[in-house]
C-alpha cells in the first residue's frame, strides 16, 4: 500500500470542457447505439454462501429465499436487495456438472467458462469466460473490450487463481485490483485535448510497430529455439495494436463528461473493506456510463482462505476468517457467515442503486446491464446448487421478480440465455443443453 | 502432479526389479490391452483421476508421459492397500500381468533416462522483481515503477516458474508506460538549471524568538508543538553547477476551520511559513509506565521507542504509533531522488526507578543532600564518578504533578502524586561525573521539593548492573515520508533505521525517489486549511519494550530533488562522453549501440542495431530533438523480447553448451534476480566466465544484490507469505503484532543467507545450535540479554529452537491465528522439507468440526484419516505435523501437547526433538535432494524434467562427503549439467 492518492486529486477534472452529447459523437454508429446499449457485469464471491441447517433453527439466514415464484420472499442477508425486487430473480438449484468432480477449491475458476476442470483438453486448463464471450462481441462499440478485477491482483497461482476471467485460449488474463490504477489508466489517459492524445497515439503506435518489426524479426533470428513465451508475447503485442487501433478510432471522440468526485480512493482495506467495494463498484459503472467497455467481471473475493478477502469478516466484527465461516455448521457460525453475506449483499444493492442512478438510453444503466452475481460453491467445497442472481437488463427482454428453481439446471444453459438475450447469436457455451425455457428471458 | 511423482524417483533405484524381458513386448498388442481392461474405467476419458489418462499414453516415453508411466508402476506393484491399483474391489490382473506392467514400465523408463530429450533453449519472461531489478541497475533508476503490473503467476511449489509466467497485453501496455516514464525521470535537458528545495526544521525549547500569534489547527489528535520550540531555516546547498532554490510560500488563502469533514468560516488570509509547515505530534500522547512519549528540551526534542498502535479500529488507534513525531508541510517536489538528514543523538537519559524501590537512607550512604530553599538553579559538589539514585523529598496537593529536575543540564520529568505529609521517594538512576553539578529545578506551585538527595550506588548494587544494561542501548532512528490523511498518515519508511548509539550530535542520511511514497498531490481547487498536507515523519523504532534512553532530534533538513552532479549520473550513463556529440547521426549511434549492449546483456547485432536507430532517425526527422528522439529509441529497445526476456538461443534439438553470455545473465538472475554487472560481461567477452565460475559465485554472494536472491528465493520455498496473512487472534496472542510477525519473517531469510556465507551444512535446516536474532526476534524467544538493535546477529539457541522448523515466523503463518494446525504443519514438512508431497484433497471434504461429540483435534484428525479417501494422503502429511503441536499457534513452544507420532515408515516420535534427530540421522540424503529440487527449479525458472530429477541423485553423492554444504549445492547446481546447457 505504498502509493496512494487523495480523491481531492480528482476533483476538478470532472468537466472537459470538450465533452459533446451522446450521440452525436457516435457519428455512423448513431443508428446502432440508439438501440440501447447490451452490458454485462459479473460479480464473484468465493465460499459460498450460508445456508443454515435447521436444526440451527435460523432459517432466516438462508441465502435463498423460501419460496419459489414470484411470491418469494427475502431473507435476512439479502435483505438490502429487497428494493430491487422487480429488478432481480434468484436461480436456486443450478450447477455445472462437472463441479462435483472436480476439486472444489477450483470452482472460482470454473464458474463463468463451466469447463470439465478435472479433465481438461490435452494441453488446457480451462475454457473461455462468459464475460471474455460477451465481450468478444461487444468491444466492436467501445474503447476497451473488457475490464478484469479482482480482489488481488494478477492471477494468483495454479489451481487456487485470483481472475475469474479466461480468453479464448483459456489461459487466466491478469485482474486489476487498484481503483486508482484503474482510473487513471482508462479515464486519466483521455483527459487530454484531443489533437494531444491523437499525437501521443501515433507515437505510441509508432513504438509499438517498431517493437513488433524487431520482435517479429527477433523471433525469425532465434531458429529452433522453443518460443511459447515469445508468441504470447507477439499476441499481445498484437492485441495491443489493435486496441491502439481502436482507440484511435475514438481519439477526437472525448470521452463523456462525469462527475468523478464520488470515487473515493481513501479506502483503508485494513480497516473498511465496504469502501474498498463501493469504489471499485462505483468505478464500473462509471465505466458503463461512459460506454468505456461493455463487460466487466469483479472476483470479491478468492477460495480457500486466500489472499487480503478471507480476513474481511474479521475486520467487519465477525468471529472467523472467511473461509472458516464457510465451513461453519454451528448456528452462530453460519449466521455470521450469512451476515457477511448480508455484507455482501450491501455492497451489491450499492451497485444496482448505482446503476439506477445513472441515466441511459431508453432508461437507466441498470436497464441495459445484466448484472450476474453468486458463488462456485453453495457452501464449503459443495459444487451443487449454487447460489446465483440476476439483475437488470430490462430492455433486453429479462423478466424479473421471481425465484426460479430447477434441480440440477446447468449454470450454462443461463449462460446461453444470457447471450441470447444480449443478441449474442451462439448456440452452445460451457457445457450447455439449451437456453432456459422459463418466462424470464425473452428469447426464442 | 509432477511433484507428487518426484517422491517416487528417490527410492526408483530400489524399487525396480532386475530386468527379466527385453523391450520386445509390443505396445499395442501386450501392454495397451492390459491397461484399457484394468485401469482406464477410472483413467480414461470420462473420469480422469489423479489426472491420469491410460487412453493417451503412448510408448515414446517422453515429457509430462514419464512421470505418469513412473507412478503407474509404483502402483501396480505397490503392496499397501491404500495405494496398491487396481484398487481392492475392483477387477484385479494376474501376477503375471502385474509382473510385465511393471517390468516392461520400468525398462522402459531406464531407456528414457539414458536418452537425452529435446532440447530446444527457451525464452523466459523477467518476473516482476528480476524486470524492477534490472531497470534499477541499467538506469541506475531509484524511481520503482513498477508496482502496476500484475502479480507473476506461481506453480503449486511456490515458484515464478516459466510454465505459469504469461504475457498479456496488459503486460504490454504496461511495459510501454513503465519504459516511458522511467526515461522521462532519468533523461533531462542538461542546460535547464534544477530547481532544488531545501530547508531545515531546528528543534529545541524557546529557540525561536519570532512572536507567532496564530492559532495553528491541524485537525483532530494533532498535537502541534507551539512555534517558540521549533524554527524553519530555507537553505542553499553548496553544488558545483547552476540551480535555482525553490523558498516556501508564505501566503495562502483558506477557508479556516474543521468540523467533522465540513469546513467552516469564510475565506481567510494566512501569512508566514509557520502556515506552511508544522512539528506535529499526531496521536493522544501518553506512555506507558505514565512516562512522557515526547519532550521538548533546550537542544532538541526527546522521543521514547514508537509503540505501534493496537491495529483494532478505535479513534485513538487510527493516528498511528505513540509517539509519533513528524514534520507536516505543504510543499514537497514530486519528482527525482531526496535526502533527509537528521542530526541526533542518544540521550544521557535517567533511568527510571518503578514504585517498589526504597529511596536511600542518606546517613548510611554517604549522599550529597541539596536543601530547595526556593525554586533556583544552583551547582553542588558531587564526590566522584558513578551511578547515582535520585531521591527526593517532597509535598504535593496535587493528585498528580510534574517536577523537571535538570542535572548536568539534562532535564528529567519527575511524576509525583498527592502525599498527605512530607515524602520520600525513589525516582532515577543516572551517571555523574565528579566535581561541580549545576541543577535546576522547576515546579508548580502545588507541590514544593524540600531536598534533593543524590546517593552512589556501590558497584555491586544490582541496581548499577541495570542501568549500565540500560544505558548501553541505542535509539533507532526512523524516517518516513507519505502524507496526512483525516485519519491517521500514510508514511512508509525510507529505508531501513539507523542506530544512534553516540551521545554527541550526529548525522544521520536517509535517501529514495520521491515517487516511491505516497505523496500528496495537491489539488489547486481544494480550499481546505488541511489538504495536500505532506509528512516527513521522524521516529524512536520500537524494539521489545526493554527501557532504553531516548533518541534525542536536534534537526531535520530535506533536500529535494536531491543531486550531486548535474546532469545526474543516470543521464550520463545513458549520453556517454564521445567527440561525436555535435554529429547528431554518429552520437546516436553511439548512444543507442552502448545502451542496447546493456539493456541486452550481450553484444548486438548491426541487424538490431539498425532497426533501432531508425526509430530514433524518424523520431529525429520529426521532431529535430536529439532528447526526445533518444527517448523513443530506448523505449523501443525496454520493450523487446531481447530486454524483457531471459533467452537461450539454441540451433539444434540436440543438448548445447550456454555461451558465455547466456551463462553471465542465467547467473545473474540466479543470484541477484538482475542483469549480469560489467565484471560478468567483460568475462563472457574474454571467454573467460565458466572458468572462473565458482569464483563469480563467491562475489556474486557477497554482493548486496544478492538480498534479492535470499528474499525471494526463501519467501518462495519456505511459502513466507503465509507469516504477512494470517490474521492473528490478538487477544489470545498479544506479542505478535503486525511488526513482529514482519522481523519474524525475517528470520528463516537471514538465517537462510548466513548458511550460504559460511558454507554450512544443509543439516541446519532441521536443528542449529545458533539462532540470527534481532532485539525484536530474540525478546520474542525469551532471551533479554542481546542488544543488536534491529540488526540480525548470530545468537545463542533458545531452548526448543535450532533450525527453521522451530522458527515461530514459520509456525505462525502454519496456523489459522488462533490454533495451531498439525495438517498445515505437516503438508508443509512434506512438500518443503522432506519432499514428499501429498496428493490433491478430493472433492467434497466433510470438515473436521463437524465430526459430532467431545473429541481432541488428535483425535478428530484420526477419524478424518481413517475416512475412505482422506487416509491415503492424511498418513502422510498429519505425522508430521503432530511432534510440532508442541508450539502453539503463535509459536511458542508449550510443554504439554499431545505430540506422539507415528511417521509414514512406522518410526514413532515422541516429541520435536526426535523428529529433528530422526530427520538428520535417517532423513538427510532425501531433505537434500529435496532442496536441491526446490533450489534447482528457481535457478532455471522452470520445473525439472525427469530426467534431471533423477541426475539429483548423483550430484548429491558428491556434495554428501563434505555434508551437504548449502554454498557448495548453489555452485553444484549452477555447475550441472541443466544450467549450463539448452
Amino acid at each position: 500500500m505504498k502509493k496512494i492518492n487523495r480523491r481531492t486529486t480528482l476533483k476538478g477534472l470532472a468537466g472537459i470542457s470538450l465533452a459533446l452529447p451522446y450521440l452525436e459523437v457516435m457519428g455512423d454508429e448513431k443508428a446502432e447505439t440508439q438501440a440501447a446499449p447490451k452490458r454485462f457485469c459479473a460479480i464473484y464471491t468465493a465460499n459460498g454462501m450460508s445456508l443454515p441447517k435447521e436444526q440451527n433453527k435460523i432459517a432466516d439466514w438462508h441465502w435463498f429465499p423460501h419460496q419459489t415464484g414470484s411470491k418469494f420472499e427475502f431473507n435476512n442477508s439479502t435483505r438490502p436487495l429487497e428494493k430491487f425486487r422487480d429488478e432481480l430473480t434468484f436461480f436456486s438449484g443450478f450447477h455445472h456438472t462437472s463441479g462435483p468432480k472436480s476439486d472444489p477449491h477450483t470452482c472460482s475458476d470454473m464458474w463463468l467458462t463451466g469447463a470439465p476442470l478435472h479433465n481438461p483438453k490435452p494441453g488446457t486448463y480451462n475454457t473461455v469466460s462468459l464475460d471474455q464471450m460477451i465481450a468478444r462481441h461487444t468491444k466492436q462499440h467501445c474503447r476497451q473490450p473488457s475490464l478484469v478485477m479482482s480482489i488481488d491482483a494478477g492471477v494468483g497461482f495454479t489451481s487456487r487463481t485470483g481472475t475469474i476471467s479466461y480468453n479464448l485460449q483459456g489461459k487466466p488474463i491478469p485482474a486489476e485490483n487498484n481503483p486508482l490504477h484503474i482510473f487513471n489508466r482508462l479515464f486519466m489517459g483521455n483527459a487530454d485535448t484531443a489533437k494531444k492524445q491523437k499525437a501521443l497515439l501515433d507515437r505510441k503506435m509508432k513504438l509499438v510497430d517498431a517493437v513488433l518489426e524487431n520482435s517479429k524479426e527477433f523471433n525469425r533470428e532465434l531458429g529452433k529455439t522453443d518460443k511459447q513465451t515469445l508468441s504470447q508475447y507477439l499476441t499481445s503485442l498484437n492485441e495491443l495494436e489493435n486496441r491502439i487501433k481502436s482507440n484511435e478510432r475514438w481519439t477526437g471522440i472525448p470521452l463523456k463528461k462525469q462527475d468523478y468526485t464520488k470515487l473515493d480512493f481513501e479506502y483503508d482495506l485494513e480497516v473498511d473493506p465496504l469502501q474498498y467495494y463501493k469504489t471499485m463498484l462505483d468505478l464500473i459503472a462509471l465505466t458503463f456510463d461512459a460506454d468505456l467497455t461493455r463487460s466487466v467481471a469483479f472476483m470479491l473475493n478468492r477460495e480457500d482462505g486466500m489472499g487480503i478477502s478471507d480476513t474481511f469478516p474479521l475486520k467487519l466484527g465477525l468471529a472467523r476468517s472467511h473461509h472458516q465461516l464457510s465451513h461453519a455448521g454451528d448456528p452462530i457460525g453460519q449466521k455470521d457467515f450469512a451476515k457477511y453475506d448480508l455484507f455482501l449483499s450491501e455492497c451489491v444493492g450499492h451497485f444496482l442503486e448505482s446503476l439506477t442512478s445513472y441515466k441511459d438510453n431508453n432508461g437507466s444503466l441498470l436497464d441495459n446491464t445484466m448484472v450476474l452475481f453468486g458463488s462456485g460453491a453453495s457452501t464449503t467445497h459443495n459444487s451443487r446448487n449454487l447460489p446465483t442472481l440476476l439483475a437488470g437488463g430490462k430492455n433486453m427482454g429479462v423478466k424479473h421478480g421471481t425465484h426460479y428453481h430447477k434441480d440440477g439446471e446447468r449454470l450454462s444453459n443461463l449462460y446461453l440465455s444470457i447471450m441470447k438475450s444480449m443478441d449474442i447469436n451462439i448456440n452452445q457455451f460451457g457445457e450447455s443443453t439449451k437456453p432456459i425455457q422459463a418466462g424470464i428471458f425473452d428469447v426464442t | 502432479m509432477k511433484i507428487f511423482c518426484t517422491i517416487f524417483l528417490i527410492s526408483l533405484g530400489l524399487l525396480i526389479p532386475q530386468s527379466v524381458l527385453g523391450n520386445d513386448v509390443d505396445f499395442k498388442a501386450t501392454i495397451r490391452p492390459l491397461l484399457t481392461k484394468y485401469c482406464q474405467d477410472c483413467h480414461g476419458p470420462d473420469e480422469a483421476n489423479s489426472k491420469i489418462r491410460v487412453d493417451i499414453l503412448n510408448d515414446q516415453f517422453q515429457g509430462k508421459q514419464l512421470f505418469d508411466w513412473d507412478k503407474i508402476s509404483h502402483v501396480i506393484e505397490s503392496n499397501d492397500v491404500d495405494l496398491r491399483m487396481p484398487p481392492e474391489d475392483e477387477l484385479q490382473p494376474t501376477q503375471q500381468e502385474r509382473e510385465l506392467l511393471t517390468t516392461w514400465i520400468t525398462n522402459q523408463i531406464k531407456t528414457a533416462k539414458t536418452r537425452d530429450s529435446v532440447n530446444n533453449g527457451y525464452s523466459r519472461r523477467l518476473t516482476k522483481v528480476q524486470y524492477r531489478n534490472t531497470l534499477r541497475d541499467l538506469l541506475l533508476l531509484s524511481d520503482d515503477f513498477t508496482a502496476v503490473l500484475p502479480n507473476d503467476g506461481v506453480t503449486k511449489e511456490g515458484y515464478n516458474s516459466m510454465e505459469v509466467m504469461q504475457v498479456s497485453p496488459l503486460h504490454l501496455e504496461y511495459y510501454f508506460e513503465i519504459a516511458a516514464k522511467a526515461l522521462d525521470q532519468v533523461i533531462v535537458d542538461p542546460k535547464q538549471p534544477p530547481q532544488i528545495h531545501n530547508f531545515r526544521m531546528n528543534l529545541g525549547k524557546d529557540i525561536n524568538p519570532e512572536n507567532f500569534n496564530d492559532k495553528l489547527i491541524l485537525g483532530a489528535g494533532s498535537r502541534l508543538i507551539p512555534v517558540k520550540n521549533f524554527t524553519i531555516e530555507e537553505l542553499t546547498p553548496e553544488k558545483d553547477f547552476p540551480f535555482t532554490s525553490h523558498r516556501f510560500q508564505k501566503k495562502f488563502s483558506y477557508i479556516e476551520g474543521y468540523i467533522g469533514n465540513g469546513t467552516i468560516r469564510k475565506q481567510k488570509e494566512f501569512i508566514g511559513v509557520y502556515h506552511n509547515v508544522f512539528a506535529c505530534l499526531r496521536g493522544q500522547g501518553g506512555y506507558t509506565g505514565g512516562l512522557q512519549a515526547e519532550t521538548v528540551i533546550a537542544d532538541g526534542l526527546l522521543l521514547r521507542p514508537s509503540i505501534p498502535n493496537t491495529e483494532i479500529f478505535m479513534m485513538g488507534s487510527t493516528y498511528g504509533p505513540s509517539p509519533n513525531f513528524k514534520i507536516s508541510l505543504r510543499e514537497l517536489p514530486v519528482h527525482g531522488k531526496f535526502r533527509v538528514k537528521v542530526t541526533a543523538s542518544k540521550y544521557a537519559d535517567a533511568y527510571d526507578l518503578d514504585s517498589k524501590h526504597s529511596p536511600v537512607d542518606p546517613s548510611l550512604n554517604q549522599s550529597t543532600v541539596i536543601q530547595i530553599e526556593d525554586d533556583s538553579s544552583e551547582t553542588v559538589q558531587i564526590p566522584m564518578d558513578g551511578i547515582y539514585q535520585v531521591d527526593l523529598t517532597y509535598q504535593s496537593t496535587a493528585k498528580n504533578d510534574t517536577i523537571v529536575l535538570a542535572l548536568a543540564g539534562r532535564p528529567q520529568n519527575y511524576r509525583v502524586s498527592k502525599t498527605e505529609e512530607t515524602t520520600t521517594k525513589a525516582f532515577k538512576l543516572i551517571q555523574l561525573k565528579k566535581g561541580k553539578l549545576n541543577f535546576d529545578l522547576q515546579s508548580s506551585n502545588a507541590t514544593t521539593v524540600e531536598k534533593i538527595i543524590l546517593s552512589k550506588l556501590d558497584s555491586a548494587d544490582p541496581l548499577v548492573a541495570t542501568f549500565e544494561q540500560f544505558n548501553q542501548r541505542s535509539p533507532q532512528l526512523g524516517v518516513y515520508l507519505g502524507f496526512r490523511r483525516d485519519c491517521g498518515s500514510a508514511l512508509s519508511p525510507v529505508q531501513i533505521a539507523q542506530t544512534v548509539s553516540s551521545t554527541k550530535p550526529q548525522a544521520y542520511y536517509f535517501e529514495d525517489a520521491i515517487s516511491n511514497y505516497p505523496i500528496s498531490v495537491m489539488d489547486k481547487a481544494n480550499n481546505n486549511y488541511l489538504a495536500g498536507v505532506s509528512e516527513i515523519g521522524v521516529r524512536n523504532e520500537y524494539l521489545d519494550g526493554r527501557a532504553a534512553p531516548r533518541l534525542l532530534v536536534h534537526s531535520v533538513e530535506f533536500e529535494g530533488p536531491f543531486f550531486e552532479l548535474w546532469p545526474p549520473k543516470p543521464h550520463k550513463s545513458i549520453f556517454i562522453d564521445s567527440p561525436h556529440v555535435d554529429s547528431p547521426e554518429i552520437y546516436a549511434t553511439e548512444v543507442i549501440r552502448h545502451f542496447m549492449e546493456r539493456a541486452y546483456r550481450r553484444p548486438i547485432t548491426e541487424h538490431e542495431l539498425n532497426r533501432i536507430y531508425s526509430v530514433w532517425q524518424k523520431s529525429y526527422q520529426a521532431s529535430t530533438n536529439f532528447y526526445s528522439s533518444i527517448k523513443d529509441a530506448l523505449t523501443v529497445v525496454l520493450c523487446t523480447p531481447q530486454f524483457l526476456m531471459i533467452t537461450d538461443a539454441s540451433t539444434t534439438p540436440a543438448s548445447e553448451q550456454l555461451t558465455e553470455y547466456e551463462l553471465a545473465s542465467k547467473l545473474a538472475y540466479f543470484l541477484w534476480n538482475s542483469s549480469p554487472d560489467d565484471e560478468l560481461l567483460s568475462l563472457a567477452k574474454a571467454g573467460e566466465l565458466r572458468e572462473s565460475l565458482n569464483k563469480q559465485i563467491d562475489r556474486m554472494l557477497a554482493d548486496p544484490k544478492s538480498s534479492s536472491f535470499f528474499n525471494t528465493f526463501v519467501s518462495q520455498w519456505l511459502n513466507l507469505e503465509k507469516i504477512t496473512t494470517v490474521e492473528i487472534n490478538r487477544k489470545k496472542y498479544p506479542r505478535l503484532t503486525k511488526e513482529v510477525k514482519n522481523h519474524l519473517r525475517q528470520e528463516p531469510i537471514v538465517f537462510f543467507e548466513y548458511l550460504v556465507d559460511h558454507n554450512l551444512e544443509l543439516s541446519n535446516i532441521i536443528d542449529s545450535d545458533f539462532i540470527l536474532a534481532n532485539d525484536v526476534v530474540a525478546s520474542y524467544y525469551g532471551l533479554d540479554s542481546q542488544d543488536s538493535g534491529l540488526k540480525f546477529i548470530k545468537s545463542e539457541v533458545p531452548a526448543n529452537r535450532g533450525g527453521l522448523l522451530a522458527q515461530a515466523g514459520i509456525l505462525a503463518g502454519l496456523s489459522n491465528g488462533d490454533e495451531s494446525n498439525p495438517v498445515k504443519r505437516g503438508n508443509w514438512i512434506a512438500r518443503k522439507i522432506i519432499s514428499e508431497p501429498p496428493g490433491e484433497p478430493p472433492p467434497n471434504v466433510p470438515d473436521l468440526k463437524e465430526v459430532e461429540g467431545d473429541f481432541t483435534l488428535r483425535q478428530r484428525l484420526e477419524m478424518h484419516r481413517n475416512k475412505k479417501g482422506c487416509v491415503k494422503c492424511h498418513t502422510k502429511i498429519d505425522p508430521w505435523g503432530i511432534p510440532l503441536e508442541q508450539f502453539d499457534a503463535a509459536g511458542i513452544f508449550q510443554e504439554k501437547a499431545d505430540c506422539v507420532s507415528e511417521l509414514p515408515d512406522g518410526q514413532e516420535i515422541q516429541d520435536f526433538k526426535m523428529l529433528q534427530n530422526y530427520l538428520i540421522s535417517d532423513k538427510m540424503d532425501q531433505i537434500a535432494i529435496g532442496f536441491m529440487q526446490h533450489l534447482s527449479t528457481y535457478a532455471l525458472g522452470r520445473s525439472l524434467t525427469f530426467k534431471e530429477l533423477d541426475d539429483l541423485n548423483a550430484e548429491c553423492r558428491d556434495l554428501k562427503q563434505a555434508g551437504y554444504r548449502v554454498k557448495d549445492i548453489i555452485k553444484s547446481i549452477a555447475n550441472s549439467q541443466k544450467f549450463q546447457t539448452k
